[in-house]
């Protein structure tokens, strides 16, 4: 038997080194819906706790929308549980095709086909559209699911430092001997928060003869004056080849992904992308609650607009309080620390103060940048971001850290 | 390996090979083992397989580099020094952590 005392003691020890390390991530059990406020219970065994919840992809508030879970509801009554199919065999409903149409308009591409996550959008899409004669140009920052994504594809790897233009063309114009070039980027980058140059990287992709692929898991719904993502911010719509995007985030919440963009290339990955053909279709309820999603942020911009307001008070709160942030405009706002037991530290003693908000250590991100990534909701009111900013404001008091700058911290805890 | 003979070959006084010459040397001195030696037609056997299953197959001797760096590994094969380093390179950035949710 494979897994024998020796294997289990190697794994057993294996774990233990992450525990010593402070580098295991625990889960915690959450007792309610998802919102602004959420009930966890921490440490295992007590009992569930009301605390404001500033860590979560749930943007646009709509993860526990009424009007949601209504339209799951009836789409469980009318489409059922489950398809028990791939989508190519008899697994697409009516309502799949109802959703990739929707995120073909909101998004302004050519067509959209749903995945059963972005993970997998990613994962499948290079694979499906390039050959071992082509070129992959990857920020350095993308997404772990790119890299995997990447790594699947038997096209040329390579990569561009984090929004540098210039290395950017430079490494464009090294690879015009390949028969096609793809430049991929995030919209919005998970770690910082930062936007892609997305108009300058469609500059530079028309000049050199390459195709743009962005995933924009951390834009679509609301970043852009109608919340179509980072192209419409930047002004590129209809000009990005390939878009994956997440119905997992600001979209309601749930899973799914899709890949949207070029007709043929969205139909190379119908054909082709493995996920897409040999992994479960999306669940009828899923889709049901997705669509009341899309016609919900097609008719108003007040979500995102809420969100926006939210983004820029909070950054003003923890600018206020000394605390050491991410300079940007997006709505995901890391609080750096650093120092990963401080990281933890931090965010245990934010917990206590009613605040639930998590740390980031290695190897989520690279050693040395621990920090507390917080994320704004519309679902957010300002009490809660007062509430949140004093509780940071009292535990960071409590570990010396407000108005310390990175060296000072690093000086005072280390790395 | 018990048994196996090896060749041990003077070099001229005062010369110190640098470590790309001592690659090259056994790469040169591999070469002319195999062909000389080497007698099972297994790779033959293979090779014919492969094509007669539709592949087109390209083969011929390479530059192989691995790297390794806590639990990642990463290897590349190519037909120059710097086409292989530059794949390594590649290969080894797309370990670079920073991947949040």
């Amino acid at each position: 038997m494979a897994y024998a005392s020796k294997a289990r003691e190697w794994y057993k020890g294996e774990l233990e080194t992450l525990r010593s390390q402070g580098l295991f991530k625990q889960e915690r059990f959450i007792h309610s819906p998802q919102g602004a406020e959420i009930e966890v219970e921490f440490p295992t065994g007590k009992p569930p706790k009301r605390v404001i919840n500033m860590c979560a992809n749930n943007y646009l508030g709509l993860s526990s929308h009424p009007e949601v879970v209504a339209a799951a509801h009836a789409g469980l009554d009318v489409r059922g549980y489950g398809m028990s199919s791939v989508r190519f065999i008899c697994g697409t409903q009516d309502i799949h095709r109802e959703l990739e149409s929707k995120l073909t308009t909101f998004l302004g591409t050519e067509d959209t086909l749903l995945f059963p996550s972005c993970m997998d959008a990613n994962a499948g899409v290079f694979e499906a559209v390039l050959s071992e004669q082509d070129v992959m140009i990857a920020d350095r920052l993308v997404h772990a699911s790119i890299v995997d994504g990447m790594r699947l594809c038997k096209a040329m790897t390579d990569t561009f430092k984090h929004s540098d233009m210039e290395h950017l063309e430079e490494k464009l114009q090294e690879h015009q001997d390949k028969r096609f070039r793809m430049v991929i980027t995030d919209g919005v980058f998970s770690m910082d928060g930062d936007l892609a140059k997305l108009d300058e990287i469609v500059r530079l992709a028309e000049k050199y003869d390459a195709m743009v692929f962005v995933d924009e898991s951390h834009a679509s719904g609301f970043i852009g004056k109608t919340g179509r993502g980072t192209h419409e911010h930047c002004g590129v719509v209809g000009r990005i080849d390939i878009i994956t995007t997440t119905l997992g985030k600001a979209l309601g919440g749930a899973s799914g992904g899709c890949v949207s963009g070029r007709a043929e290339l969205v139909e190379m990955c119908r054909q082709r992308a493995r996920p897409y053909l040999f992994s479960n279709t999306v669940a009828p309820v899923i889709v049901s609650g997705a669509l009341k999603v899309m016609d919900l942020i097609s008719a108003t911009t007040e979500r995102r607009d809420k969100l926006e307001w939210n983004t820029k008070y909070w950054r003003s709160l923890l600018t206020e309080a000394g605390l050491d942030i991410k300079a940007g405009e997006s709505p995901i706002v890391p609080v750096m620390l650093y120092n990963a037991k401080l990281a933890q530290d931090v965010a245990r003693g934010l917990f206590d103060e009613g605040i639930y908000a998590v740390g980031f250590f290695f190897p989520v991100v690279a050693k040395g940048q621990a920090r507390i990534r917080t994320q704004l909701s519309a679902a957010h009111e300002k009490r809660h971001l007062d509430a949140a900013a004093a509780a940071f404001r009292k535990v960071g008091a409590t570990h010396g850290i407000l108005g310390l700058n990175k060296n000072q911290i690093v000086e005072k805890f280390g790395l | 390996m018990a048994g196996a003979s090896s060749i041990a070959v003077p070099l001229p006084a005062g010369v110190e090979p640098t470590r790309l010459d001592v690659e090259l040397l056994k790469a040169a001195f591999s070469a002319i083992v195999t062909l000389r030696y080497e007698t099972s037609s297994d790779w033959e056997a293979a090779l014919n397989q492969l094509e007669t299953d539709g592949w087109k197959v390209h083969w011929g001797l390479t530059w192989h580099a691995e790297a390794k760096k806590g639990d990642d590994f990463e290897q590349a094969s190519g037909k120059t020094l710097d086409e292989t380093f530059a794949q390594l390179t590649q290969l080894a950035r797309l370990d670079m952590v920073g991947h949040c949710p």
